[in-house]
């Protein structure tokens, strides 16, 4: 149901699906234009991009996208009140059932698409009664409340056109109409003679709006800023009548002048159906004549021409306040022309704004950097500063160290040295606390039986990344895994390092070198300190392990190691390094 | 896009494939199959019903079927009624007390699915509507229902699936009759909602099965925009009104289209429009290409010797203006000799997103070629506009 009270007192934040570059940019412009400090828009669902660069005023900002909604963290969720679906129309009612479970505190929003099913439109509806929200659509343009809200490309989807059309100011008529684009007419109709518009919106040219008609005049009759109602109609059902009703039963008392749209049906013999889903007369009473003569009686002023009907505006306008559009609100609209793309944005602090301090731990501003803003915990701090320490270096036979130790040997400067070194960190050397992750991650989130991930694997004759080591034993276990695995004692849930540990079971099972091994452990109680105690939503997890976030610390902490045994044998300076010939045997394949 | 009517022939394949039983029906299309075919497919054995299946109510005042004919007989209805008609439906005649004749319809209502019945049924149904009884279809009741029905309820139920899986907007079938708990489709009226086309049951309706009504065939150009308007995610409508008319519509917007048809209308010039029809929801260049071309092709070929196009529409939303002139002026490209020796004016009147470079646009491309033409913002209204075409015309 549609309430503008409470309209008027909610403070916008919208999910919008579907990336509409330009609906959204208006949204947003919107915003700034009527001076909200927050851009409305929160988020966006749409394909792979992790954030979508938007303009407020002339400074450029970031907005956070989600494939899926259950990737939206917990406190953006409990944020959003509206949505704003400008998705395909065969998308829309999976997307709706998706939203209105998801946000509690969710009041309305728009759906854009043209060509939703009839049944959609009525499971929709349904749910709309059932929540108490506030839909407009199928096929509309959304709604606006000036200096409130403007939900939709209603208006326009440049600041010109917002502008041009007095919306940032409300004014005295309010506008109802089946199509989208006669909403803006009548808006921008309202805004030549400076009387403004209070209210508008499209209930949309479909054949069950969700929101209807008499909804929206029941609501405006309470309104105190609207004067007068302008109301569009078409040919095609009969929603024109309970208008009447309402008026002739004096539950609606404000004026109002309404043009109904499609006389030209009459010279069709066989009448087509004209530019929206429900504009086709089937019965007498469906006629725009028909409708007319109905609205009439009831005491609407509704003229047979167009052209009647902008005089009698006119008539109507000439005694209505004039609004004008704020010099403060000018300045704005024209800061907004300096808008500038750069080529790359960043969410970490500049040189001047360095806001690190001196008392920080080391592992406190590197974990900061690495996950973009400062850690909450101790726990994370702890943890990081754990695997600084333990994975330093590893002696001087792993690969990276050899490499390091075979170029600084040729007489190749430090940083080659060092880059050689890291360059063997991947999945078979020190990056597998991701890949790792990864297998924990979505053994816990699609719940999976960790027989079943064995299975996997086993079956792929792949080996499980974070499982298994050459040294170590079940009976021999590794000093640095049982040290990792302290840190999540006492933890609530520690679901990802009991998913390991469970997968460990079976592996020591089959073979006693199968054990958790020191990546495995760094990724899953990694994961466990990031989700209970920093408190990242599942979606943000991934995205963690999308950015390979899990093996920056191995390459941050090794880099050191790495740099020790190219100064080491710089130190030592033996010379070039061959192999011997018995290193290398030729065989036959 | 909306609601589209279904042949009798499909639909009742699709009711009597659900509620398990053969159909004896056949369908013969004029510009599909072959008459030769279909007299391979008649016996002379038994007796038909051959009916014109395109939508039109009250066939038999109307001769468009002949009931209880030989099998040459139905091959010569088909023969003289092919030129005006194209879709047939012909099945095996049924003999049946006439007072079993009951009626049935279902219409999907913003309150649910309204159900229409009466076990007095019939062609003179309007006339004998005291019988009708109106309820609403839910699940629950469908065993109550089917007992006021007289019709089984694993019967009733088979035939809500039908209306509901396929997207039936609307089912009527009057006549039907019950015989031996089955039942039998005498007559079947149908409206889909087209714009399920993408999720429906394998075997169910397509665009192939809508049928528009009357004796119409559409044009090229109908046809044209009814496959641009399938495949996009933008709007597309063109309907034809008076072939050789003096005024084109190239128009953008539902509602903004309307009005200015309905302008023409008011000021008595109804009968000189070509065509009515609307682009809306941001169409691509290439679409607003293949749009124009198809408005254009009527106008160029209608005999009228005066001729405007008009390109209008409101105050968009969020079409640019911009984007979709260029598309216009592109569409335009290929008939300028034409549109210049048929003297075809133009007027303009557009208001949205880019629209001064739009309008701008557009002025100076008819400007250079010099084609006469009138452009204006939305400062002018859409009935002053209007007016000032008429004026030109008289």
């Amino acid at each position: 149901m549609i309430n503008l009270d409470i309209i008027k007192k909610t403070n916008p934040a919208m999910i919008a699906i579907s990336n509409h570059r330009e609906i959204i940019q208006s949204i947003l412009d919107y915003d700034f234009l009527i001076k909200r400090e927050n851009p409305s828009i929160k988020c966006i669902i749409t394909g792979s991009k992790n954030y979508e660069r938007y303009y407020f005023g002339n400074k450029q900002i970031v907005i956070p996208c989600f494939q899926r909604t259950t990737q939206i963290p917990h406190d953006l969720i409990k944020q959003i009140n509206y949505f704003v679906n400008l998705s395909s129309a065969r998308r829309v009612v999976k997307e709706i059932y998706n939203l209105v479970g998801l946000f509690p505190n969710l009041i309305g929003g728009m759906i854009f698409a043209e060509g939703v099913t009839e049944q959609d439109a009525l499971n929709i509806k349904q749910i709309s009664v059932d929540k108490k929200l506030f839909i407009v659509g199928p096929a509309s343009v959304g709604c606006i409340l000036p200096g409130v809200v403007k939900l939709g490309p209603i208006g326009g989807v440049t600041a010109k056109q917002i502008i041009d059309a007095g919306l940032t100011t409300p004014g005295s008529f309010a506008v109802v109409s089946a199509s989208g684009g006669m909403t803006n007419e009548l808006i921008n109709l309202a805004s030549s003679y400076q009387t403004g518009i209070s209210f508008a919106t499209s209930v949309g040219g479909d054949r069950f709006p969700i929101t209807e008609p008499r909804e929206v005049f029941l609501d405006l009759e309470r309104d105190s800023k609207t004067s007068c109602i302008l109301y569009y109609g078409e040919l095609g059902e009969t929603y024109e009548y309970e208008i009447a009703s309402l008026v002739s039963s004096h539950k609606v008392t404000k004026p109002i002048l309404a043009y109904i749209s499609g006389a030209i049906s009459n010279i069709f013999e066989n009448p087509p159906q004209f530019g929206h889903a429900k504009a086709i007369a089937e019965t007498k009473e469906e006629t725009a004549q028909a409708k007319r003569k109905a609205l009439v009686e009831a005491g609407v002023i509704c003229p047979d021409t167009y052209s009647e009907f902008v005089a009698k505006f006119a008539e109507i306008a000439s005694s209505m306040k004039k609004v004008t559009i704020s010099d403060a609100t000018m300045v704005r609209y024209n800061q907004m022309n300096a808008r500038k793309k750069s080529l790359f944005i960043t969410s970490l602090p500049g040189p001047d704004e360095y806001s690190f301090s001196l008392e920080d731990s080391y592992a406190f501003i590197v974990g900061s950097m690495f996950l973009g803003r400062k850690l909450k915990s101790s726990e994370l701090e702890n943890l990081i500063d754990l695997i600084l320490k333990t994975a330093v270096d590893n002696g001087p036979h792993v690969s990276g160290a050899v490499n390091t130790m075979i170029t600084a040997r040729a007489g190749r400067d430090l940083a080659t040295s060092l880059a050689s070194g890291v360059l063997t960190i991947g999945p078979r050397f020190g990056g597998a606390t991701n890949e790792a992750a990864r297998i924990w991650f979505e053994g816990v989130i699609n719940n999976i039986d960790p027989k079943d991930t064995v299975e996997k694997f086993a079956s792929l004759r792949q080996p499980i990344l974070g499982i298994g080591h050459l040294k170590y034993r079940v009976d021999n276990p590794d000093p640095r895994v049982q040290s990792l695995l302290e840190v999540t004692k006492g933890f609530n849930k520690k679901l990802f390092t009991n998913y390991a540990l469970s997968v460990e079971k079976i592996t020591t099972g089959k073979k006693g070198n199968l054990i958790l091994n020191f990546d495995g452990a760094i990724a899953s109680v990694m994961l466990d300190v990031l989700s209970e105690k920093e408190k990242l939503s599942t979606g943000e997890l991934e995205r963690l392990i999308e950015s390979e976030f899990f093996n920056a610390l191995f390459i941050a902490s090794r880099t050191v190691g790495l740099l020790a045994r190219a100064l080491d044998q710089k130190r030592l300076d033996e010379g070039l390094f061959r192999l011997p010939e018995e290193d290398v045997k030729e065989v036959d394949v | 896009m909306a609601r589209k009517k279904s042949t009798e022939y499909k639909t009742k394949v699709l009711l009597y494939r659900q509620l398990g039983e053969e159909y004896g029906g056949l369908s013969f299309n004029t510009l599909h199959n072959s008459i030769n075919k279909l007299r391979s497919q008649l016996s002379k054995n038994i007796t038909y019903v051959v009916k014109v299946d395109q939508g039109i109510k009250k066939r038999l005042k109307s001769g468009l079927m002949r009931v209880k004919v030989t099998n040459e007989d139905v091959i010569k209805f088909i023969q003289d009624k092919k030129n005006q008609y194209y879709s047939f439906i012909i099945e095996p005649y049924l003999d049946y007390p006439k007072d079993n004749e009951r009626y049935l319809s279902l219409n999907l209502e913003e309150n649910g699915i309204n159900v229409l019945f009466s076990l007095k049924g019939g062609v003179d149904i309007e006339q004998n509507s005291t019988g009708v009884i109106k309820l609403i279809y839910d699940e629950k009741n469908n065993d109550d229902i089917s007992k006021k029905l007289k019709v089984p309820a694993s019967r009733l139920e088979s035939m809500m699936k039908v209306f509901k899986e396929n997207n039936f907007c609307f089912l009527e079938c009057n006549p039907y009759i019950v015989k031996d708990s089955k039942i039998i489709f005498l007559d079947a009226a149908c409206e889909v909602d087209d714009t399920a086309v993408l999720n429906l049951p394998s075997g169910s309706w397509q665009e192939d099965d809508f049928v528009y009504g009357q004796n119409i065939l559409k044009t090229e150009e109908e046809n044209i925009v009814t496959k641009l308007s399938q495949s996009s995610l933008s709007s597309f409508n063109l309907s034809v009104l008076n072939p050789n008319g003096s005024i084109g519509l190239l128009l953008s917007g539902g509602g903004a289209s309307l009005v200015i048809a309905d302008e023409f209308y008011n000021l008595g010039m109804g009968g000189q429009l070509v065509n009515y029809g609307e682009y809306s929801g941001n169409p691509s260049r290439q679409e607003t290409i293949i749009y124009t071309k198809a408005v254009f092709s009527l106008l160029l070929k209608s005999k009228s010797s005066k001729k405007i196009m008009v390109i209008g529409g409101g105050v968009a939303n969020f079409t640019d203006i911009l984007a979709t002139f260029t598309g216009i002026i592109d569409g335009m490209k290929g008939r300028i000799d034409d549109i210049k020796k048929q003297k075809i004016m133009f007027f303009v009147r557009r208001g949205g997103p880019n629209q001064e470079a739009g309008l701008a646009m557009i002025k100076s491309f008819f400007d250079e070629s010099q084609i006469p033409n009138q452009v204006s913002g939305p400062q002018l209204s859409i009935s002053q506009f209007v007016e000032n075409i008429v004026w030109e015309i008289k």
